[in-house]
């Protein structure tokens, strides 16, 4: 059934169809739909859970781990400052190998207080373990949670599920909501292999000397690496059954593409224009939108780079100190696998809009035409003052 | 043939505890009366950090560790995954020491307490960050020698009052208790299990290594404690309905701080602060609370059962 | 009890859960010292002629087991009703709980389990064909013929007088009610089949390996002590009579438990020369006598004693249960598992037939409060070599 929502909205409806049994969460700009949502579907009756109007994020997700670890699906959302405070949990819930799926609505971080679209937030979180997606759309952001519950499942990784602040969190589209049986079909109850229980009693978390911590976080790295081939795996599983796609890369006309302009989120449908728009100039630019970041998938963006010569990335991030972290990123996964020369582009911070205009003109500049941003430490800052 | 006192038998030996260690005693009593359909939530604190050498564990019953401030919000998230997996029947307990009590994990118990959540909350209190290496906390109390208020800088503030202030919060049953009366301890927790909402007790847990006092001494010490009016025993119904369980004769408190090293600091003048203080929390516990009367009366009435 | 080795990162659960318990872990490394549980001579027992195990008699006696207090109290007594009467109670003035209020009315319970216990007769012990005869049946002959009986020993108590009892039949009824004498000495045969021959006036020393005199069964101006005297002058060569009041020469009634005393020890005197083994005649403790700082006497609670300051005050149950709880069990283990519940480390508690206490010192760290809080000196903390 279609439907007009934002992608608050539909966030929190993905969490009813996926039938989560504890909510705990905290409110903060731009998620609080979400939860109002939920607690409206929860005390109504719609959604049969536990909802736990926590005193803090840190406490948020405390009681989501606790409630997977013992059995429950859980769901949490936040944002910037609250994803933030959460990061201590994050590791835990990650190191716990706990199913959960979080809403990041990606928002700058303080100081200044800026509510607006900043991926730093999330980014910043990337050596937590967590699995992270960046949504395009509404739609999107609907199939991707039914999607991560299934994937979290089986491979016991969280999910962050990231929405661009106001962009995707309050813009409304329409959206395909697919019917609870079908999902159910989808996506069956939530019966970990094993949990803290007092049928089977044991100790969830002791002291850990050095032989065993490592060798517990390598097979966490195995089992995290693996789980780009099954969220593949399991989003050819809902294409089949709703008809939808949701590949870990987005492309778009890549083929034979000598410039490809790589984004995360919402930017994404920016970049579509602005390839088409380079196109009828005579560049041949390409798009390509990682809908995955975490586990970052190496190889699958080596392969659609194709003959790319020029990657063009485009952050809306920081890592103080270094570089843009997408730009870091593929720059380390290009090393020894691709030819290409990276040009790293810091856009669109703390709701500065990325424009068509925006994107064309850091294009040629990346082909050497003229400079339209200021160059700092191998990488390009658009529209700040000098 | 004689009757085995343990009926629970839900710990067993080999863990890394202090010989002598007053919150192990406190965890056999406490799980002697909640038995083995428990599940125990516990911080970052000494318990965690004896309870087992992964993959192995002392503990019968399942335990869940967690981050230092969330002990109750995750005892909450425990509780939530119970109720929606029709698993009432099982008993969460959160247990922190005191300074994921008092101190790290103060807010996360407010929340807890302001929404009633049904975890019995149970604080073992051994005053001060033991497991680090004796550090104080706001529950040890002033005059106290510890590795950050050593003997050049004792302790000024006297210890938090947490009961009281989950008083505040209205939680239906709050209460101290002590290793030094194990029945009291147990019949309190009795008590607590029937309870719906947030409970809590606070449990007086001596330690060796921290207070300086040889290790045989531990549920002496903790008595004492009870007989100085050091540490009071007594309960809060509903937040502001006050209990005396215990009414020690006046003793000065010079017999328990001459017991433990860690008030060997005390000069004249601070011992005799020290007995002032206590005298005057005590009158403070008298006001408030109903005319004392043997411990462990019937229940109020809308807890008999029908 | 061993840690299970981990070949491979997939032996364990995927979550962080642990899989064995900790008794791996041989935290008894830890200690220097170490618990020992042993059993000492509460005060009573040691000023007690006989060397009864009073607190143990009186433990039993707590749980309402009068026969079980009986059958111990026979053991090293066989005239517990005379003694509960007539003895003039030494334990008492030595009992520990008149520290904290008033002595336990031990000579009174020990009347009330003489009266009331009912002792099956015990198993027959393997005859040893071995016979004796005992001259006179005061209370020194009647002990030592019983506790040689016991032993399977074929004895058989000569008596001048028509009744046994011998100095007991003279003590006023104020003291010793009448019918009381006769239910003592019917219940020591019944319990140790020994033979009594009343009425004596000859003595045919052949056939037996032994003759023993009872001189204090008599004052010596009786009668009937002439009789043994001149029953004692026959005996000659390998068959000299044994006497068995080698230094006693009272016959006050209310020093009858020194005479039942001399009978013990001339018993294991005749049994050693005999060869045969004397069955152990009670609990086993060993020094140094419990004293008043052994005893945790602020732990226990101030109660009455149940009004026994007039002797043959008739008594129940549960008056005589109620007072039994009074002993304070000095030195003597009464399982009252105060250890048990104050060991952070499940490491004692009552072994599988819930009988006695036992240790676990592969994980016991010695910090020794069990025996802190043993209020009765049982449990004390020893160096380790």
């Amino acid at each position: 059934m279609k439907k007009v929502m934002m992608g608050t909205e539909a966030a929190a409806l993905a969490a009813v169809l996926a039938r989560v049994q504890v909510v705990a969460a905290y409110p903060i700009t731009p998620q609080t739909v979400t939860v109002e949502e939920l607690s409206d579907y929860i005390g109504s009756g719609r959604l049969k859970a536990e909802f736990l109007t926590v005193e803090s994020e840190h406490s948020a997700m405390a009681a989501c781990v606790a409630a997977s670890a013992t059995g429950a699906r859980a769901f949490t959302a936040t944002s910037s400052q609250g994803l933030a405070l959460m990061h201590e949990m994050l590791h835990y819930a990650s190191s716990g190998r706990l199913p959960i799926v979080m809403l990041n609505a990606n928002r700058a971080l303080a100081t200044p207080w800026n509510l607006y679209c900043d991926h730093t937030d999330a980014l910043s979180q990337r050596d937590t373990g967590w699995v992270q997606c960046y949504c395009a759309d509404v739609q999107d952001v609907m199939d991707s949670t039914l999607i991560a519950y299934k994937v979290a499942e089986s491979t016991m990784v969280p999910v962050m599920i990231n929405l661009d602040g106001f962009y995707l969190t309050h813009t409304s589209e329409i959206v395909d909501v697919p019917d609870q049986e079908a999902v159910d079909r989808f996506l069956p109850a939530f019966q970990p292999e094993c949990k803290v229980d007092v049928e089977a009693p044991s100790t969830f978390g002791a002291v850990c000397g050095a032989d065993l911590y490592m060798s517990l976080k390598y097979r966490r790295q195995k089992d995290t690496l693996g789980v780009e081939k099954v969220w593949s795996e399991v989003a050819e599983d809902f294409a089949a059954r709703f008809e939808r796609r949701h590949p870990v890369l987005d492309p778009y006309r890549m083929d034979h593409a000598e410039v490809a302009l790589v984004v995360l989120g919402t930017a994404s449908g920016t970049a579509r224009l602005a390839a088409d728009a380079l196109r009828l100039e005579g560049v041949a630019a390409g798009a390509l939108r990682l809908s995955m970041f975490r586990p970052f998938p190496k190889q699958a963006i080596v392969s659609a780079l194709g003959g790319v010569r020029h990657v063009v990335v485009i952050d809306r991030d920081v890592s103080i100190g270094a570089e843009g972290i997408v730009a870091q990123e593929i720059k380390a996964c290009l090393y020894g696998r691709h030819h290409a020369h990276v040009h790293g582009f810091i856009a669109g911070i703390g709701g500065v809009d990325v424009t068509v205009d925006m994107l064309r003109g850091i294009v040629k500049q990346a082909l050497g035409g003229q400079e339209t941003a200021i160059a700092l430490n191998e990488s390009y800052w658009v529209e700040v003052l000098p | 043939m004689t009757e085995r006192i343990w009926k629970n038998d839900l710990l067993s030996p080999g863990h890394m505890g202090c010989p002598g260690c007053g919150a192990s005693l406190a965890m056999r009593y406490v799980l002697e009366i909640l038995g083995e359909k428990t599940i125990v939530v516990m911080p970052a604190g000494c318990w965690p950090t004896f309870v087992g050498l992964y993959p192995t564990s002392c503990l019968k019953v399942p335990v869940m560790s967690v981050p230092f401030a969330t002990t109750a919000a995750a005892a909450s998230g425990v509780k939530a995954s119970m109720a929606v997996q029709g698993r009432g029947d099982v008993t969460v307990l959160g247990w922190a020491g005191d300074g994921g009590t008092f101190d790290i994990g103060i807010q996360a118990l407010s929340g807890a307490a302001e929404r009633n959540a049904d975890i019995l909350y149970v604080c073992y209190d051994n005053e001060a960050y033991m497991n680090t290496g004796i550090q104080r906390s706001s529950a040890t109390p002033a005059g106290c020698w510890t590795t950050t208020t050593p003997m050049s800088a004792l302790k000024k503030e006297p210890k938090k009052d947490m009961v009281n202030i989950l008083a505040a919060h209205r939680v239906p049953y709050a209460a101290t208790a002590s290793v030094g009366f194990p029945d009291d301890l147990m019949k309190k927790v009795q008590k607590a299990r029937e309870i719906q909402g947030t409970r809590f007790i606070h449990i007086f847990a001596s330690c060796p290594t921290g207070w300086r006092y040889e290790t045989q001494l531990g549920i002496e010490v903790a008595r004492k404690a009870v007989a100085c009016r050091v540490f009071p025993l007594y309960e809060v119904f509903e937040g502001d309905d006050w209990q005396i369980n215990e009414m020690p004769q006046k003793t000065p408190v010079y017999d328990y701080l001459d017991m433990q090293g860690r008030f060997r600091g005390l000069d004249l003048e601070n011992r005799l602060q020290f007995q002032a203080r206590v005298d005057e929390e005590w009158n403070r516990l008298l006001k408030r609370s109903r005319p004392p009367f043997r411990p462990h009366d019937a229940l109020p009435a809308h807890w008999q059962e029908p | 009890m061993a840690r299970q080795v981990i070949q491979s990162v997939y032996d364990l659960p995927v979550m962080p859960l642990t899989i064995q318990d900790m008794t791996w872990n041989k935290t008894g490394t830890w200690r220097y010292m170490v618990p020992v549980i042993r059993d000492k001579i509460p005060p009573c027992r040691a000023a007690c002629p006989l060397g009864n195990p009073i607190a143990n008699v009186i433990g039993m006696m707590k749980r309402g087991d009068m026969d079980g207090a009986l059958a111990l109290l026979l053991r090293c007594n066989p005239l517990p009703g005379i003694t509960g009467r007539l003895c003039y109670h030494p334990c008492q003035a030595k009992c520990l709980r008149k520290e904290l209020d008033s002595p336990v009315a031990i000579w009174t319970l020990e009347r009330y389990a003489a009266d009331h216990g009912v002792v099956p007769r015990p198993e027959k012990p393997a005859a040893t064909g071995k016979r004796a005869a005992v001259l006179g049946s005061g209370p020194a002959g009647l002990t030592c013929g019983f506790l040689l009986a016991l032993n399977g020993v074929d004895v058989h108590i000569l008596e001048p007088a028509a009744r046994p009892g011998g100095f007991l039949n003279r003590v006023s009824t104020d003291k010793l009610e009448p019918g009381v004498l006769q239910r003592e000495i019917e219940r020591l045969v019944d319990v140790s089949g020994l033979h009594i021959e009343t009425g004596i006036t000859t003595l045919d020393p052949a056939g037996f390996d032994r003759v023993m005199v009872d001189e204090s069964a008599y004052d010596p101006n009786e009668e009937y002590a002439a009789v043994i005297n001149r029953l004692c002058s026959r005996l000659s060569g390998r068959r000299t009579p044994a006497p068995l009041n080698e230094a006693f020469s009272g016959f006050k009634p209310s020093q009858v438990a020194h005479a039942i005393g001399l009978g013990l020890r001339m018993a294991g005197v005749v049994a050693a020369e005999l060869g045969i083994a004397l069955r152990e005649q009670g609990p086993d403790a060993e020094g140094p006598v419990i004293k008043k700082e052994d005893i945790q006497i602020d732990r226990f609670q101030e109660s009455a004693s149940a009004g026994f300051s007039e002797k043959n005050r008739p008594l129940d149950k549960a008056g005589a249960m109620a007072e039994a709880v009074r002993c304070l069990s000095c030195g003597t283990c009464n399982l009252c598992q105060r250890c048990v519940i104050s060991c952070p480390d499940a490491c004692i508690d009552l072994d599988e037939t819930e009988t006695r206490i036992v240790l676990d010192l592969y994980h016991c760290k010695g910090c020794g409060i069990c025996a802190y809080e043993c209020p009765r000196g049982v449990l004390t903390m020893e160096g380790e070599a």
